[in-house]
């Protein structure tokens, strides 16, 4: 309220309604929150995959469906066996293994030479790296020798959030899935703007009939299930990530065209309008210079509400098996996997879970302090 | 206002009432609450295929021989037989005390009508080639005969007389599948398309159907008429579908089902653990294969497809993807299948992982296949199963070199498009077995068999053998012929067996009688519920 | 009023029209048909099927044969529960979706309608905050997650509600609460933000400032406006609600309605789908009727003639 008595030297400075919206959104602790924490896990979600140790689609075969652990892999106790069961599959003999530090020993020995080449059963397992043949004394082992030493290093391994069932690090398929779900919030919603402001204003300016007629189209599409249009979109096309948010956009653009049409009949009685109208600008001119800019607020502020919508409506296909196609993955998809999977392993849903929840509360908390900052109302 | 609030309660105290009352009438009853897979397409045996129809109409009619808990074929409307010396007669003896659930006789004349109605191109019955065995049953299903010419008679009230086209080993097991069971014949001719709707439905098997709510439950109870009913424990048994077999899995550790129809994967580790005995995972007559496109250059030479064979790690994948609820396997035919002996295998099946992949590169550098020049399309059905399956094989076939790109397909378009030819790579199949025989897995890959033969895989060499083992009549000398066929199969590869299908359900400690069996066949009559 | 009402019923006749011809051609287009299942059938069987229910005529024929049943109030056999006509099953499934969805809505509406008023008059207090923080976050929590959790803790853990199934009132519980909830925090909220709009509009102040006592100010003039937003939201819910949950069905084992749309479009039950597309319609427009005569009833300034 105190805002009504502005002091006249800041409205010389000529404070426009832009400026005046940025100063009180700064104001509000919880929107100001939200943006950091948006900006934090868009980052995140953008840069993270590139960081992280992982690659998304990475499968370690020996680590399936491994718990969160702050503590590197393997465990200690792991490291002895796991070492045995790879040397007894290159079919050699092996005497007792030795665990110091994070290399492995083990003397082998055969009835004939060494194949070199065995020393890839210790490296294909993702427990250990460096696999060598050395002799007694830590030297390459000779050629055509029968016995030596099988020495490798112990490959450690962070799983922070665990590992997914095919034995993927869950941190970077979250990265990952942040990225995925936010560009189909953002791009599904930056559609649902084009099609439903433009749309929205042409029918609200143009009027009568076109109106009436446009907005017939709308009611008769709002009728037309959501998961119907999704499904045949995704039988006809197969599913993709472009198609999963153009088909969101599709659907949720008919909102957009209503409150659009709303703002667009008001705006239409003003004084401006009506006088660039007797000026003789083009309709396209007026609709494009005068009627969407003032429509904005309210569009804003929707469009905050749109991004968390599509999220969700993004994570209801996952659960249908309609969601994006692997190896690629979304918060949705992931929280769908993890809900399968809570019994035996809760880490697989509480991770995304918590990541969605965080980034759908700051869009939240955005968009009200969005709308607070942008209601001229409240001024 | 108030008076509503006072009417509610009213209402809400005499449903207490009478739900009390409905438990101590129910404490004389034994009730089953049975898990099933899903609701079935309808009642209508004729009209069904599926495992969870079987279930149901296992328990709603009696065919001539029924399987029993461990999946023996035994008598049962039936209560002796012969069979011709050429193998082409079968004349059975009906039990003079087979009753319908109204008190009429089955009679044999109720058989042939069944065998009739199921072959009349106007039933449209999608697994009428079950029966095809019968003499003239393919012809009348095409339309071109009158079904009365069927080779199914009936000599009086209790002898039936069946022709067949040439010897089947399997005919009798054959008989024991939904579409052998009779029809009560006067109740389907009065009320035509409605005789499966509760209270015009008659049948001769231990239940009979009280209700039908669909996605809620299907309500049988005991057949008074049936012939064995003093040794039918249980009274009612609801079948409940789930979609969702985690659901399954949590009304079963509530207590509110006694056994679920399948297992949650995904779960598996937590029941093991949990669940202990009650977990139940038995061989079944099902294999998960690997149709390859056979016709596309790049997978047109056998070495390259044996190459990616050999890459395919099938004990990761039964072990860590499938939880052990499949066995790998390297042959097509289900091992202790019937009519057939020691399986043909794929040769390099004991060999170490590493040794095969690098065969697997050798192999494909002998076929000219470059490193890293050869990418394949995995396709799969949606199922977090597949999914996990498929990614987990596309990084096995990057170990020797090749490429891969997975795309999923919604359910039904998929079959379409593997039918119709569609341009896939390699995609995922399965195939569960109507009867025990090797000739029900390996006529999928007859070059005539377009439906079946989704990789379009052509050898005159192969028909000929199935051809050959159908005309055989001695067993030993048909199952060489179809390993025979069965080792062509494998040495040319236009399928890649993965892993075979386990049947896994929950089974409550209360619930006896329940075995284990490699049919997956378990009939409630002969089971019982302890207190 | 009356007058507005049958036009508005008449103009719902061709937009139910122009909705079944997309939904009719848009799932003939889509490959697959109902039976094509995960084995296959024989070519042959499959023709004598196609026979049986008419898919061998050309398709403006079985479209044209669909709109006349249709107009009788035929809505046709279903293909994958061949025991039903469409009409069966909704007329089984569609009381059990209506009262579970009424349930929720209706304590949706007064328990979000109540938070979102204590929060406005308190707004910027802990009570603010506390119901801002809940409502945002059962808004955030997927009811695939919520659904097997309340199951999970409520039927196994502590046994107190059955984990699913249908049949008494505490089968109904778990349902009601997982839809209820995302509503309940969703009404919350714009009750919250409308209310105290509305407690700064000039009638309020007026009615303030005439001395009115402020339980009237709040519970008729405030209110009043403040239900506006949440009467237009309550609309295209409410026929969402009523029409079942796929989600909420699946899991807790409910034969309403829901679960028809997903499992007949994927499982190419053309009536089936069709039956339930005209259903969601009907109740689309009715529901957008209501939203509109109630908003003139609530809202002086908004007149139909």
């Amino acid at each position: 309220m105190t805002d009504t008595v502005l002091p006249v030297e800041h409205h010389a400075a000529g404070r426009s309604l832009g400026q005046d919206a940025w100063i009180r959104l700064r104001r509000n602790r919880a929107a100001v929150a939200s943006a950091i924490v948006l900006l934090l896990l868009a980052l995140a979600g953008i840069v993270g995959p590139w960081l992280t140790p992982h690659s998304y689609d990475r499968i370690y075969p020996q680590y399936v469906r491994a718990p969160a652990s702050l503590e590197a892999y393997p465990k200690e106790e792991a490291i002895l066996p796991a070492f045995e069961s790879a040397l007894t599959r290159a079919r050699v003999q092996i005497g007792e293994v030795e665990v110091s530090g994070s290399t492995v020993r083990a003397p082998v020995s055969d009835g004939e030479a060494l194949d070199p080449r065995i020393v890839r059963y210790i490296d294909r397992s993702d427990l250990f790296s460096n696999a060598r043949l050395e002799d007694a004394d830590g030297n390459p082992l000779a050629e055509g020798a029968s016995e030596g030493v099988m020495v490798a290093d112990v490959q450690r391994l962070r799983f922070l959030f665990g590992t997914d069932a095919n034995g993927r690090d869950l941190l970077s398929r979250i990265l990952i899935g942040i990225r995925i779900s936010l560009a189909i919030g953002v791009l599904a919603s930056a559609m649902a703007l084009l099609l439903g402001v433009t749309y929205g204003a042409i029918a609200g300016y143009l009027g009568g009939r076109v109106d009436n007629l446009m907005m017939r189209v709308v009611d008769i599409l709002y009728s037309l299930p959501f998961i119907f249009f999704v499904i045949l979109l995704v039988v006809f096309f197969g599913r993709s990530f472009v198609l999963i948010f153009i088909a969101i956009g599709c659907t949720e653009w008919l909102d957009m065209a209503r409150i659009v049409r709303g703002q667009t009949l008001t705006i239409k009685r003003q004084e401006y309008v009506q006088a660039a109208e007797a000026l003789g600008v083009s309709d396209a001119g007026i609709v494009r210079r005068h009627i969407i800019p003032n429509a904005l607020g309210p569009v804003v502020v929707f469009v905050t509400l749109l991004v968390p919508k599509a999220i969700l409506l993004e994570s209801l296909l996952s659960f249908l098996g309609l969601g994006v196609q692997e190896p690629l993955t979304s918060l949705g998809l992931l929280i769908a996997e993890g809900a399968s999977n809570m019994r035996g392993a809760a880490w697989l849903l509480i991770y995304p879970a918590v990541t969605l929840t965080a980034i759908l509360f700051a869009l939240n908390f955005l968009g009200d302090g969005l709308r607070d900052a942008l209601d001229p109302k409240d001024r | 206002m108030l008076q509503n609030i006072m009417k509610a309660a009213l209402l809400s105290a005499a449903v207490v009432v009478t739900g009390v009352a409905g438990v101590s009438q129910a404490f004389a009853e034994v009730v089953y609450n049975r898990g099933n897979d899903t609701d079935p397409t309808t009642l209508d045996h004729h009209k069904t295929s599926t495992v969870a129809e079987g279930n149901l109409m296992r328990d709603l009619y009696e065919g001539l021989v029924v399987q029993n808990n461990v999946a023996e074929v035994v008598p049962g409307v039936a209560e002796s037989w012969e069979i011709s010396d050429d193998g082409l007669t079968y004349t059975f003896k009906l039990r003079e005390d087979a009753k319908w659930s109204n008190g009429d006789q089955v009679k044999a004349s109720d058989f042939v009508f069944a065998y009739q109605r199921i072959q009349n191109p106007e039933t449209a019955a999608p697994y009428a080639n079950m029966l095809y065995p019968i003499k003239n049953a393919e012809a009348i299903n095409k339309g071109e005969m009158e079904p009365s010419e069927l080779g199914a008679k009936a000599v009086d009230d209790t002898t039936l007389e069946i022709t067949l086209n040439q010897p089947t080993p399997y005919f009798l097991e054959l008989l024991t599948h939904q579409t052998g069971h009779p029809l009560h014949q006067a109740s389907v001719e009065e009320h035509g398309d409605q005789f499966t709707r509760p209270g015009n439905m008659v049948t001769n098997g231990a239940y009979m159907l009280e209700s039908f709510t669909p996605n809620d439950k299907i309500t049988m109870r005991k057949n008074p008429h049936f012939h064995d009913a003093d040794n039918v424990q249980i009274d009612v048994v609801n079948f409940i579908p789930f979609e969702d077999r985690a659901t399954c899995l949590r009304r079963f550790e509530a207590g509110e089902v006694l056994s679920c129809s399948d297992l949650d994967n995904q779960q598996m580790d937590y029941m093991k653990e949990n669940l202990g005995e009650q977990v139940r995972v038995a061989p079944y007559l099902g294999t998960y294969y690997l149709p390859v496109k056979v016709k596309k250059e790049k997978l047109a030479d056998p070495r390259v497809r044996q190459a990616l064979s050999m890459a395919i790690d099938r004990e990761f994948l039964a072990t860590e993807i499938w939880r052990d609820s499949m066995l790998p396997t390297y042959s097509f035919v289900p091992k202790g299948i019937g009519n057939y002996g020691e399986n043909a295998e794929l040769p390099y099946a004991n060999d170490d992982i590493l040794d095969r992949e690098d065969a697997a590169k050798a192999l494909l550098e002998e076929a000219g296949v470059e490193e890293g020049s050869l990418t394949v399309e995995l396709r799969y059905n949606t199922s977090e199963n597949h999914k996990n399956t498929m990614t987990a094989i596309g990084d096995m076939l990057k170990n020797i070199g090749v490429n891969s790109t997975i795309v999923e397909m919604e359910g039904t378009g998929y079959f379409d498009y593997m039918k119709q030819d569609g341009d896939f790579d390699i995609t995922r199949a399965g195939w569960i077995g109507d009867y025990s025989d090797p000739q029900n897995f390996l006529f999928l890959f007859e070059s005539e068999n377009l439906g079946f033969n989704y990789p379009r895989w052509e050898n005159a060499e192969y028909d000929a053998l199935m051809k050959k083992a159908g005309e055989t009549i001695d067993i030993d000398e048909r199952a060489a012929v179809l390993k025979e066929a069965e080792t062509l199969l494998l040495e040319e590869l236009p399928i890649i067996p993965i892993m075979y299908y386990s049947s896994g359900s929950l089974v409550s400690e209360k619930l006896q009688g329940w075995e284990d069996n490699v049919m997956n066949v378990h009939g409630t009559r002969w089971m019982s519920i302890a207190q | 009023m009356f007058a507005y009402v049958l036009r508005r019923f008449a103009g719902a006749v061709p937009t139910l029209f122009i909705i079944v011809t997309i939904a009719f051609f848009m799932i003939r287009l889509a490959p697959g048909g109902p039976f094509d299942l995960e084995r296959p059938l024989d070519p042959l069987i499959m023709a004598n099927l196609e026979r049986a229910f008419n898919f061998d005529k050309p398709l403006w024929q079985q479209y044209l044969i669909y709109l006349g049943n249709l107009a009788q109030g035929d809505l046709g056999p279903s293909f994958t529960r061949r025991d039903f006509t469409v009409m069966d099953l909704f007329r089984t499934g569609l009381p059990v979706s209506i009262q579970i969805g009424g349930m929720a809505l209706s304590i949706a509406l007064v328990v979000g309608v109540f938070l979102g008023a204590l929060a406005a008059l308190r707004q910027n207090t802990w009570v603010d905050y506390m119901v801002v923080g809940t409502a945002t976050f059962g808004i955030t929590i997927p009811t695939f997650v919520i659904a097997p959790l309340l199951s999970l803790f409520f039927g196994v853990m502590m046994g107190w509600l059955p984990a699913g199934g249908w049949g008494t009132w505490q089968h109904m519980v778990l349902p009601i609460a997982t839809l209820a909830l995302p509503q309940i925090a969703i009404i919350a909220r714009l009750t919250r933000g409308a209310t105290i709009e509305a407690l700064r509009s000039n009638h309020v102040r007026t009615a303030r400032a005439y001395g009115l006592p402020n339980y009237v100010v709040v519970g008729v003039h405030a209110l009043r406006a403040a239900i506006l937003p949440v009467v237009s939201y309550l609309g295209p819910t409410a026929a969402a609600l009523l029409t079942g949950s796929v989600v909420v069905e699946t899991i807790f084992g409910i034969p309403g309605i829901g679960r028809y749309f997903v499992q007949g479009a994927l499982g190419r039950d053309y009536t089936l789908v069709m039956g339930t597309v005209v259903v969601i319609a009907c109740f689309v427009i009715v529901f957008n009727l209501i939203v509109d005569i109630l908003y003139a009833w609530l809202d002086p300034r908004v007149r139909y003639d």
